[in-house]
């Protein structure tokens, strides 16, 4: 089993644990495809002793772990995830279409516009 | 010129002719003084006085306000003074300016003069006189000015304290009307149709708001209808209404869909009340056509048209007594000569000049009633450097250029040397006339746009501006959608997130403008906002019109200071010496292009917008490829790969070559 570990920075809190109750598959769909992005950009730490973090385990099913202050909760993590150098990390769905910023922000707009 | 700076709203008679006469040719001559002439407040038709015809009052930003008594009765003017003063007094209470600037007590002792007719010396001397050099005092006096010229400032955002730093000073502007403005709300025009003209960001809409407020309160019976092309706009529009409604404290209900209509030029056969064409045909009981192939404006307006010219002169019935227009240019001379026919009083005008760069001068258009050719929004020379890039102007080659008719239209006064050397000087503009800002450039060119580079202009320009919030900033990326945009649009938002700890509005994503987040974004979602600073991102200047468009578009969105970070640094030298004359002079140098150029010029822009009209890129694109028998599955690779090159999308001579050199490749 792999395992994936970042800090969740102060501004991106809001994005992870919004104040409203996540109430319909948008709202998933939205923070999957944010965890994504942020999983892309930003680095991985081994061990963490932030209060806010995303964990993801990688198995035959993946699932993406958030862990805040009070609160903890996890989504099913659709996608592979490979590593390409140290640095960057690809994913993509069935080896099909590769998750990268413009398949985010296609299906980001559309689900910001309903 | 002297249009702009000087307002006189005074029935010029026997005893003021001398004295107006004096001040016109005082403001021909003193370029940089702004001046209203009044007898009453301009604001509230409802105050009039006996003795007005015997005084003049002169306001003057930084100037005591100064009552003139122009008869000799020292005891008849002293009443019109006091009642004027109460008047004022009172309109001051009724936007809650009172709490700002104080009881009359003060502001009369220390803003107002009054001067009698045997004092009355030379006008310059006058104003010298009663020059306000503290400027607690002159920031009350223009309070003062804005609520008698009606142009009324939201006083809690902009308050009666001095700002010190030149963000602040630019958010708390006091906003008060030019001379042309405050002649199209107040003035009375002898035809049935008053147009108005002007570039984006001097005010049009506003203005048609004010006009707006002006007819529905004075005329209680009026049937008016406000309307323009776009749906959004409209829509846009019949939201801000309440709110301007309440701000300017109109005490008159709205009366929807019986005394006011607020809606597109369309409308849906169904609900007459949804369109100007859909009440018309409701009204005048005309059958309503749908858009489609062979339906435009032109059609419907002119159908409408003959129907009323039918209807019997006894018969007829003017559908409404107003009609205001926004955007002008989306529309038919048919329409306006259907307005005029059904409007029983006025109808006015409002349209854009200069909407692009590849505009083909009409000009017809130019003949309007009020020209506004102050840009309020942008710093002049942010304005002349983005005309400069956006036109060409300073490469040899230039992409578009016009008459003296338009350069004047939009707001340039020309200066020709010899050897067909010109230059082009604009007047400065009041909102940045005491910010000196001499000392920082408008536009700053920057030759890199890594990460490290946006941030280290975001860092520099919180350390000189120690209020400046994250919504203060847009970063503008120029191009068009492409892959590795959208990746660099992601890495800089977590660079930014990290390093400045500030939140990121991807506004390409959400379409809105956040509060307390930096605006982030490709071109297409910046109509219409502005922001103290923007900061504008490309790979290099392009010579295509489309991207010179949204060059120009682009870095004119800032009022304080607009950056321009170019990665490629080769042929800029031309643009950083253009820029270099501004910032030193205040004027853009170039060279006139020769006829045979100007005519080279022309065609090639006829060309343009020929190839652009009224076809998709895919359209477009299949005529091509069928002229030059391509097989159909190579078809779309050809495509992918003109959507990346750096020539105009819808140039046919340039889209041909490419296939031709590039067709064996893509089987």
């Amino acid at each position: 089993m792999k395992m994936f570990q970042l800090d969740i920075n102060q501004s991106q809190i809001k994005t992870f644990f919004p104040h409203e109750r996540i109430k319909n598959k948008y709202k998933i769909l939205e923070i999957l495809l944010e965890a994504c992005r942020y999983i892309l950009y930003n680095k991985r730490v081994v061990k963490s002793q932030n209060q806010y973090r995303i964990i993801l385990y990688k198995e035959k099913t993946s699932r993406l772990i958030f862990i805040g202050e009070n609160k903890i909760y996890s989504i099913v993590f659709p996608f592979n995830i490979t590593q390409i150098t140290s640095e960057e990390i690809k994913i993509n769905y069935r080896n099909i279409l590769e998750i990268d910023s413009e398949n985010i922000t296609k299906p980001t707009e559309i689900t910001n516009y309903k | 010129m002297e249009r702009n700076l000087l307002y006189v709203q005074v029935n010029e008679n026997n005893k003021n002719k001398a004295i107006i006469e004096e001040i016109r040719i005082f403001s021909s001559k003193n370029t940089n003084v702004q001046l209203y002439i009044i007898n009453t407040p301009l604001g509230d038709k409802k105050y009039s006085y006996s003795y007005q015809d015997n005084a003049i009052v002169i306001l003057s930003p930084k100037h005591k306000i100064l009552f003139l008594d122009l008869n000799d009765n020292e005891d008849e003017f002293d009443e019109y003074y006091s009642d004027f003063i109460e008047d004022l007094n009172s309109i001051s209470d009724k936007y809650n300016y009172k709490n700002y600037i104080g009881r009359p007590r003060e502001w009369k002792k220390n803003n107002t003069n009054q001067i009698y007719n045997h004092e009355i010396k030379n006008i310059e001397l006058l104003l010298n006189e009663n020059y306000l050099s503290n400027p607690e005092l002159e920031r009350i006096s223009e309070l003062l000015i804005s609520l008698l010229i009606g142009s009324i400032n939201d006083i809690e955002r902009v308050g009666a304290s001095i700002p010190e730093t030149i963000l602040e000073k630019i958010k708390k502007n006091i906003i008060l009307f030019d001379g042309e403005q405050t002649r199209f709300i107040y003035k009375e025009f002898n035809k049935k149709s008053v147009a108005i003209q002007g570039l984006s960001g001097t005010g049009k809409t506003e203005l048609l708001l004010h006009k707006l407020k002006e007819i529905y309160v004075k005329d209680e019976q009026s049937k008016i209808f406000f309307t323009c092309h776009n749906i959004a706009l409209s829509n846009n529009l019949r939201d801000r209404i309440p709110n301007f409604f309440n701000f300017m404290k109109v005490e008159k209900q709205i009366e929807w869909h019986k005394r006011l209509w607020v809606s597109h030029a369309w409308g849906s056969r169904n609900n007459p009340n949804s369109g100007l064409y859909s009440y018309l045909c409701d009204f005048y009981n005309v059958t309503f056509l749908r858009f489609g192939y062979a339906v435009g404006y032109e059609q419907i307006f002119t159908q409408i048209l003959e129907a009323v010219k039918s209807i019997d002169k006894n018969d007829f019935k003017y559908a409404f007594d107003y009609i205001l227009i926004d955007e002008r240019q989306d529309f038919p001379n048919v329409f306006f000569e259907l307005c005029e026919k059904i409007t029983k009083n006025k109808v006015y005008i409002a349209g854009d000049i200069f909407q692009d760069i590849y505009e083909n001068t009409n000009n017809t258009e130019l003949e309007v009633d009020i020209v506004l050719n102050r840009c309020y929004r942008t710093d002049p020379r942010t304005l002349m450097f983005a005309h400069g890039i956006g036109l060409g102007l300073f490469e040899k080659k230039k992409l578009n250029w016009f008459s003296d008719a338009y350069w004047n239209a939009i707001g340039y006064n020309i200066e020709r040397l010899e050897d067909r050397t010109i230059r082009f000087h604009r007047e400065p503009i009041r909102r940045f006339e005491n910010l000196k800002i001499e000392n920082f450039e408008s536009v700053v060119l920057g030759s890199s746009t890594y990460y490290s580079d946006v941030i280290l202009i975001i860092k520099e320009l919180q350390k000189t501006h120690k209020e400046l919030r994250p919504d203060d900033i847009a970063i503008i990326l120029l191009e068009e959608n492409q892959k590795h945009l959208f990746k660099y649009l992601d890495g800089l938002s977590y660079a930014i997130n990290s390093e400045l700890e500030w939140d990121v509005n991807r506004a390409y994503e959400n379409k809105t403008k956040i509060p307390n987040m930096i605006y982030i974004t490709n071109p297409n979602n910046v109509k219409g906002l502005e922001f103290p600073f923007v900061i504008c991102l490309t790979a290099s200047i392009k010579n295509s019109y489309k991207y010179r468009n949204v060059l120009y578009t682009m870095l004119t969105r800032s009022f304080i200071q607009s950056y321009l970070l170019i990665t490629e640094q080769t042929d800029l030298e031309i643009n950083k010496y253009g820029l270099k004359i501004i910032n030193e002079y205040n004027y853009i140098q170039t060279i006139e292009p020769t006829d045979k150029e100007k005519k080279e010029i022309e065609n090639k822009l006829k060309k343009f917008i020929q190839s652009n009209a009224n076809i998709s890129f895919e359209d477009f694109i299949k005529e091509i490829f069928n002229d030059l028998k391509i097989p159909i599955n190579s078809r779309k690779k050809l495509t992918d790969a003109l959507l990346n090159t750096d020539f105009d999308k819808f140039d046919r001579e340039k889209t041909i070559k490419f296939i031709k050199i590039n067709s064996e490749f893509y089987n």
